[in-house]
C-alpha cells in the first residue's frame, strides 16, 4: 500500500515493511506460524475432512526426522557452515545398526550406529577444524566417502538381514493414545537441550560468534577449531538419530536410506529464518519449518500430481520462499 | 575546546620494562613486513607507534597480540621471555589489543561481545547474562555514561558506541598492556575526547599503552615516547619533548632522523607540506 501525504498508513506501525522486515528478521515464528496454519486450512479446503488429529500425528511422525536432520543444518549454518553430509551419515548409522542386530542385539547394534556416525562427525570436524577445508566440500566429500564405505560393508554383511529392533520400531512408527507419534518422546527433549543450548550455553553463544564474525572470536581468544570438531561431531550424532527414527518409520534401512532428505532439511532450516551465512537462526524456526515442507509434500501428495511434477514443484517452491525471504529481510 | 596539553608526567623510563621486543622479524613471502625491530613499553607510559601506510605498524603489533607469529625475535613481559602464538597466550599475559576493524560480532549485543570466549556462567553451566551485563554497565558507565542499549546488536550502534564496546573489552579484564589501533580513527569530536581522557585515565592507572595513529597531533598529546617506522623498521625512538611535529613528520616521510635530513629533502618536504 503506497500513501501520499501523512496519512494514517504511515503512522501504523503494523504497515509499515520496515517493521515486517523486523518481525520476519527477529521473530520468524510469528509469520512461520501462520504459513503454517495457512497449508492446513488450504488442506482442507482442498480435502475436506482430511485434519484431524491422528492425521496431525502422521504428519509430525513425519516431520520429526526432517526437524533432526534440519536440526544438523540449523547449527551449521550458525557458524557459516553446512552439512552436507547428514544424508549418507544418517543412513550409514541406521544400516549399520540394522545389519548388527541378528548377531548382536539391539544394544550393541544402536551404540554401533551412534559409533561410526560419531567418527564420521570428528573426520569431519577435524577436516573443516583443523585443515579448513571449506564445510561444502567437506562434507560433500564425506557423504561420498561414507556412501563407499557402506557399499563395501553391505558386501561383507551380504548374509546377515537388514532387522530394525523393536524399541527404534516402536519410537519410529508407532503411536500412543491413538495419535501421539512416538518419536516426540525423544524429538521434545532433544530439542528442549538444542533451543536452551543455543540461547543459554556458552557453546551456543560461540557457535553464533564463530559464525558473525570469525576473525572476531579468533581474536577474542575462541579456540574456533574446537568449536567445529565438537559442531560436526554432534551434527553426526543428531544425523544418526534421525537415521534411526527413519529405519524406525520406513521398518527397514538401506545404504540410500535418508539421501533424498538433505536438500529438504537446509530447506527447513532456511525456511525457519537461520541465515546461511551465519550468526543469526535458531532451531524452534527450524522446526516449523520443516513441519510447513512436510505439510507441503502432504498437500502436493493430496493434489494428485505425478511424482515428477512434485519434484518440480517442490524445488520450486523452496526457492520461491527463500527468495521471498531474503528480499523480505534483506538478508541472506 | 579546551585540550590542556598533558603534563609532563614522565613515568620512570627505567627499570624493567614491562614489554620489550627484541630484534622482531616477519616476512610475508618475499615482502619484510617488519625488520628486526626493537621497542619497549614502560609501565604508565604511552608509546606511540607511528608510520605510513605499509610501514608495519598493524604487523608489529599482532605480533604482541597473538594474531601473527613473527619470524624471528623476543617478546620480554617485564623481564621475562615469553612465547606468543595465539591471541590466548598474549591475554594471559595482560595484552589486550583494540583492533582498528574493532572484531566485534555484530549479530551479538554489548555484554556478549565483551565476555566473547569468556562468558560467565552460573554454577549450573549456563550463560549468566545478567551478570555479564552488571559487568558491562560498570565498565561502560566508566567510558560513556550515556551508553544504555546493553541489549542490542552491536551491528546497530554508532561509531563511538562501537568503539566504546571494543575498549571496554579491553579495559575490563585488567590489561597491563594495551595495543590500541588507530583508536579515534572512526570517531566524532566529542568522542575522540573521550578516548583521549581514557588513553590518559589508564595512564594513570599505570597500564602500558602502544598506541598506533596516523593522526600525528593524536600521538603528539597522549605520547610520552615515540617510534617512528618506516618499511618495516624503527627510524628511532624519540622522547617527545626532544622533537616537534615537524620533526616526527620529517621521520615518517622520509625515513631519516632529523640530524641526517639534507637541505634539499627538506625543502621538497616543505613543498608537500
Amino acid at each position: 500500500m503506497t500513501s501520499v501525504g501523512t496519512g494514517t498508513a504511515e503512522r501504523n506501525p503494523w504497515l509499515t515493511r520496515a517493521t515486517w522486515r523486523r518481525i520476519l528478521r527477529d521473530q520468524p515464528l510469528i509469520p512461520l506460524s501462520g504459513l503454517l496454519i495457512a497449508l492446513v486450512i488450504v488442506l482442507q479446503l482442498v480435502q475436506p475432512g482430511i485434519v484431524t488429529a491422528s492425521w496431525a500425528g502422521v504428519i509430525v511422525r513425519q516431520a520429526v526426522p526432517l526437524a533432526i536432520l534440519a536440526g544438523c543444518q540449523t547449527l551449521a549454518m550458525l557458524t557459516g557452515g553446512i552439512d552436507l553430509s547428514v544424508g549418507a551419515v544418517a543412513s550409514m548409522a541406521a544400516f549399520v545398526m540394522a545389519t548388527l542386530v541378528n548377531g548382536q542385539g539391539p544394544v550393541v547394534a544402536v551404540l554401533a550406529g551412534l559409533g561410526v556416525a560419531l567418527a564420521a562427525g570428528v573426520v569431519t570436524g577435524v577436516g573443516i577444524g583443523v585443515f579448513k577445508v571449506h564445510p561444502l566440500i567437506m562434507t560433500l566429500g564425506m557423504s561420498l566417502v561414507v556412501l563407499g564405505l557402506v557399499a563395501v560393508y553391505q558386501l561383507a554383511m551380504v548374509l546377515s538381514g537388514v532387522v530394525i529392533p523393536d524399541p527404534i520400531l516402536w519410537l519410529g512408527s508407532e503411536t500412543s493414545f491413538g495419535f501421539l507419534p512416538n518419536s516426540l518422546f525423544l524429538f521434545v527433549p532433544l530439542s528442549a537441550v538444542i533451543v536452551l543450548g543455543l540461547r543459554r550455553s556458552g557453546y551456543g553463544r560461540l557457535l553464533f560468534a564463530v559464525g558473525d564474525n570469525a576473525i572476531a572470536a579468533r581474536l577474542a581468544g575462541v579456540r574456533i577449531w574446537q568449536v567445529l570438531i565438537v559442531l560436526y561431531t554432534l551434527s553426526a550424532l543428531l544425523a544418526a538419530i534421525a537415521g534411526f527414527l527413519i529405519a524406525g518409520l520406513n521398518k527397514t534401512a538401506s545404504p540410500a536410506l535418508v539421501e533424498s532428505a538433505v536438500l529438504p532439511s537446509v530447506a527447513a532450516a532456511v525456511i525457519g529464518g537461520t541465515s546461511i551465512l551465519g550468526g543469526r537462526g535458531g532451531f524452534a524456526g527450524t522446526i516449523v519449518g520443516a513441519l510447513i515442507l512436510t505439510l507441503l509434500t502432504t498437500l502436493l501428495t493430496t493434489l494428485n500430481m505425478p511424482e515428477a511434477m512434485r519434484q518440480v514443484l517442490f524445488g520450486a517452491i523452496i526457492v520461491v520462499v527463500a527468495a521471498a525471504y531474503t528480499r523480505v529481510t534483506g538478508e541472506a | 575546546m579546551t585540550e590542556t596539553a598533558t603534563a609532563p608526567t614522565a613515568p620512570a623510563t627505567s627499570g624493567t620494562p614491562l614489554v620489550e621486543m627484541r630484534n622482531i622479524n616477519v616476512a610475508f613471502g618475499g615482502v619484510h613486513a617488519v625488520r628486526d625491530v626493537t621497542i619497549d613499553l614502560f609501565p604508565g607510559e604511552v608509546v606511540g607507534l607511528v608510520g605510513g601506510n605499509g610501514a608495519g605498524k598493524s604487523t608489529l603489533t599482532k605480533v604482541l597480540s597473538g594474531a601473527q607469529r613473527a619470524d624471528s625475535g623476543q617478546i620480554l613481559i617485564e623481564g621475562e621471555t615469553k612465547n606468543i602464538t595465539n591471541p590466548r597466550d598474549a591475554k594471559e599475559y595482560g595484552i589486550e589489543c583494540i583492533y582498528q576493524t574493532l572484531a566485534l560480532a555484530d549479530n551479538l549485543d554489548a555484554p556478549a561481545n565483551l565476555f566473547l570466549g569468556r562468558e560467565l556462567t552460573t554454577r549450573l553451566g549456563n550463560l549468566d547474562d545478567d551478570r555479564m551485563e552488571d559487568a558491562t554497565r560498570k565498565v561502560m558507565g566508566r567510558l560513556n555514561p550515556n551508553f544504555h542499549r546493553f541489549t542490542t546488536p552491536v551491528v546497530s550502534l554508532s561509531g563511538g558506541q562501537r568503539q566504546a564496546v571494543a575498549i571496554a573489552r579491553a579495559v575490563y579484564f585488567n590489561a597491563k598492556i594495551l595495543i590500541m589501533d588507530e583508536p579515534t580513527a572512526a570517531l566524532g569530536p566529542a568522542e575522540t575526547a573521550q578516548v583521549r581522557n581514557l588513553v590518559r585515565q589508564l595512564k594513570a592507572e599505570g597500564i602500558g599503552i602502544l598506541l598506533i595513529s596516523h593522526d600525528i597531533h593524536d600521538v603528539y598529546d597522549l605520547a610520552d615516547r615515540v617510534s617512528v617506522m618506516y618499511h618495516g623498521q624503527i627510524v628511532d625512538t624519540v622522547n617527545k619533548h626532544e622533537v616537534s611535529t615537524d620533526d616526527i613528520l620529517g621521520m615518517i616521510i622520509l625515513g631519516k632522523k632529523p640530524g641526517d635530513v639534507t637541505q634539499k629533502e627538506l625543502e621538497q618536504l616543505e613543498l608537500r607540506g
